[in-house]
């Protein structure tokens, strides 16, 4: 052993150790200030908070909108006078111990403290005892040096057959260790540097770790990522929900949701061309999600694409939307737009004047009436009018007076002349259930399923009504020419 | 020796890492506030029609505080509920409304489009969120006439729910999942 070239090299390693932790000491140990009303301090507090609505984020780092309600609410009472510690109280009051990043040092938490202290402390053991062992072993680089110890100096066999052996001698034991086969001299830094690093790192990770641990999100499918969300949460800003979105197709450009909802919050934002592309990817991957579809025909309804809107907005019946989804197509009236999109001149003014009141989707016998009463009107001038025979035969599907069979007729006389009018098919449909027919409905209704649908047919009702009112009608067995 | 040595340190840093991580919650726990079965926080507000509130004037009426958005589809699904739950029980129900952060203007729009006739509170409303530990939309705190919150229904609610919880509080004095 040479103790001091040893000695010399040892403080190199010490020293870079020692700066590591001071970093991490700064980096993960930075307390905020004791006092005033600063942002250092407010997001010093907002640190030791969980976002509730998040993650593994801190309400300091979201832009959710509770956190931001948090974070308000830290600031009013840091200018009441509040102490960090009455502020942290006022949340855990309110919301539990949970929403408490910083763990109590009792019970089980204090593993939570334990773990990276005692895992740095092994590591650092281990790399004493490291130390303590090459120490007692002459280096290499001592033996080249003409430095070395001789074998009287070095006191051990081992230390002997070392020497010799880098000199290109022979050992003068044959039961000299096998140790002799030492590594080259660059390893031991090297090696000694690594576990080092590793060691700090790791304590530095458990110690973020478990400052972190529990941020688990409170509302939502367990299967989200944090990101989305952060991105759900964070849509009451329609910009920062973009830009939210944006980073997550970075790590995950098919990511279906982020894709649908950038296009949404573009579309909001007066960007169709964004939208459009983004929800058109979104649904060429999944083309029975239904939050873009529902998104895609009120773009395209913006657009003035009503065509496509239409099969978008089939596309989502089809898909068989939950409540909160369905209750876009009311608050847009995606219905009525579509309709009158798509609609000739003369009958669009009918549905309007019939909807003014009660609104399409209610279909009403008042909406009804004042549709037939219209239609009649006009069809003096326009007797050959598709969409305002159409609408005449609407409105004899609620007639009071037992007219629904002249409905099948007119819709029939349409079917004549377009097979495929999915329209005229499910006002058919719709009309031989009231005037008494449940078998040919039945009939009928197979080729409206299976055929393209319309945004009518789903106003008229969809496949699923359409059926319990055929089976209502074939187990009664009683035909019921006025029934509505 | 050496191999055991190696061994034992994988062993201790592995062990560590499985008592950190297994010790971690999901992140799917509930984070549960002190609210139920305690006094309603106190509410002084003014409504956005612009008239005085406060929620102890509702004592001796079932109360419901709902906290909602009009951003938030299922807080719009379940507005029909309200309606509906609030109209069937004029004469023992409260409802009122928390925007959770949009103008009056909004909310104001939002009600005249959808219906319901009930104070609608809407500025300054952080406060009142904090104290009832709202955390996601939309959510709801059934109050007693005596003014203990007694059930918070997170995600929406249905007239007939509602209905069912008064009639089992005041049969039983409680609530089976209070």
């Amino acid at each position: 052993m040479n103790p001091t070239k040893e000695i010399r090299r040892l403080p190199a390693i010490w020293l870079t150790m020692a700066a590591l932790a001071v970093i991490l000491l700064i980096v993960f140990g930075r307390a905020p200030e004791p006092g005033g009303t600063s942002d250092d301090r407010l997001y010093g507090i907002a640190e030791q908070l969980k976002c509730l609505q998040c993650v593994g984020e801190s309400t300091a780092a979201s832009q959710s909108p509770l956190a931001q309600k948090f974070r308000d609410e830290i600031r009013i009472q840091m200018v009441e006078g509040s102490s960090d510690a009455e502020i942290l109280d006022f949340f855990s009051a309110r919301y539990g111990d949970e929403v408490l990043l910083t763990p109590s040092a009792t019970g089980a938490s204090a593993l939570i403290w334990m773990i990276p202290l005692l895992v740095v402390t092994g590591g650092a053991v281990v790399l004493v005892f490291a130390f303590r062992r090459w120490g007692r072993v002459a280096p290499v680089g001592d033996d080249v040096g003409g430095e070395s110890s001789s074998p009287d100096q070095g006191g051990s066999a081992q230390g002997q057959a070392r020497v010799v052996e880098a000199e290109g001698g022979e050992s003068p034991s044959r039961t000299a260790r096998p140790s002799s086969r030492k590594p080259p001299e660059w390893a031991r830094p090297v090696v000694l540097g690594s576990a080092a690093v590793f060691v700090l790192i790791l304590g530095g990770l458990l110690w973020r770790a478990s400052n972190d641990r529990a941020g688990g999100n409170i509302t939502g499918d367990a299967f989200v990522s944090a990101d989305l969300r952060e991105c759900r949460a964070a849509m009451s800003d329609m910009e920062n929900a973009r830009e939210c979105y944006s980073s997550v197709l970075v790590d995950d450009p098919d990511n279906v949701e982020a894709l649908a909802y950038r296009g949404w919050m573009s579309s909001r934002l007066g960007d169709p061309e964004s939208a459009t592309a983004d929800l058109e990817r979104a649904i060429s991957l999944d083309p029975e999600y239904v939050d873009a579809l529902v998104f895609s025909a009120v773009v395209a309804v913006d657009n003035g694409d009503f065509e496509a809107a239409g099969t978008y907005l089939s596309d989502f019946y089809a898909a068989d939307p939950p409540e909160e989804m369905t209750s876009i197509v009311t608050s847009q009236q995606l219905q009525e737009k579509i309709l009158f999109g798509t609609m000739e001149e003369s009958a669009r003014a009918c549905w309007q004047d019939a909807a003014q009141d009660s609104g399409v989707g209610s279909m009403d016998q008042e909406f009804l009436d004042q549709l037939g009463r219209c239609a009649d009107e006009r069809l003096q001038t326009a007797p050959t009018s598709r969409d305002l025979r159409l609408a005449k035969a609407i409105s004899l599907l609620g007639s009071e007076d037992g007219r629904s069979s002249e409905a099948v007729v007119l819709a029939d006389s349409l079917l004549a002349e377009d097979p495929e009018d999915v329209d005229a098919l499910s006002v058919s449909t719709v009309a031989l259930v009231i005037s008494g027919e449940p078998e040919e409905a039945s009939l009928r209704l197979a080729e409206v399923v299976s055929g393209p649908r319309s945004v009518l047919a789903v106003v008229l009702g969809d496949a699923e009504q359409l059926n319990e009112l055929i089976d209502s009608a074939l187990r009664t067995s009683v035909p019921n020419p006025d029934g509505g | 020796m050496k191999v055991l040595a190696v061994l034992a340190v994988v062993a201790v840093v592995v062990g560590a890492l499985v008592i950190l991580f297994a010790s971690a919650p999901d992140g799917e726990g509930e984070v549960s506030g002190e609210l139920i079965g305690s006094e309603a926080p106190g509410i002084q507000s003014a409504t956005t029609t612009g008239e005085a509130f406060d929620l102890a004037d509702t004592r001796g009426s079932w109360t419901l505080v709902n906290f909602f958005a009009t951003w938030c589809p299922p807080c719009v699904a379940e507005h029909p509920e309200l309606v509906v739950f609030s109209e069937r029980n004029a004469d023992s129900v409260e409802v009122i409304s928390v925007a959770f952060d949009e103008p009056p203007e909004v909310i104001e729009e939002f009600f005249a489009e959808h219906g319901g006739d009930w104070p609608v509170l809407a500025e300054d409303t952080g406060g009142i969120v904090l104290d009832f530990g709202v955390i996601k939309l939309p959510e709801s705190f059934l109050i007693t006439p005596d003014g203990v919150v007694v059930k918070k229904l997170a995600g929406g609610v249905t007239a007939d729910g509602l209905e069912s919880l008064v009639a089992e509080y005041e049969s039983t004095g409680q609530l089976e999942s209070q």
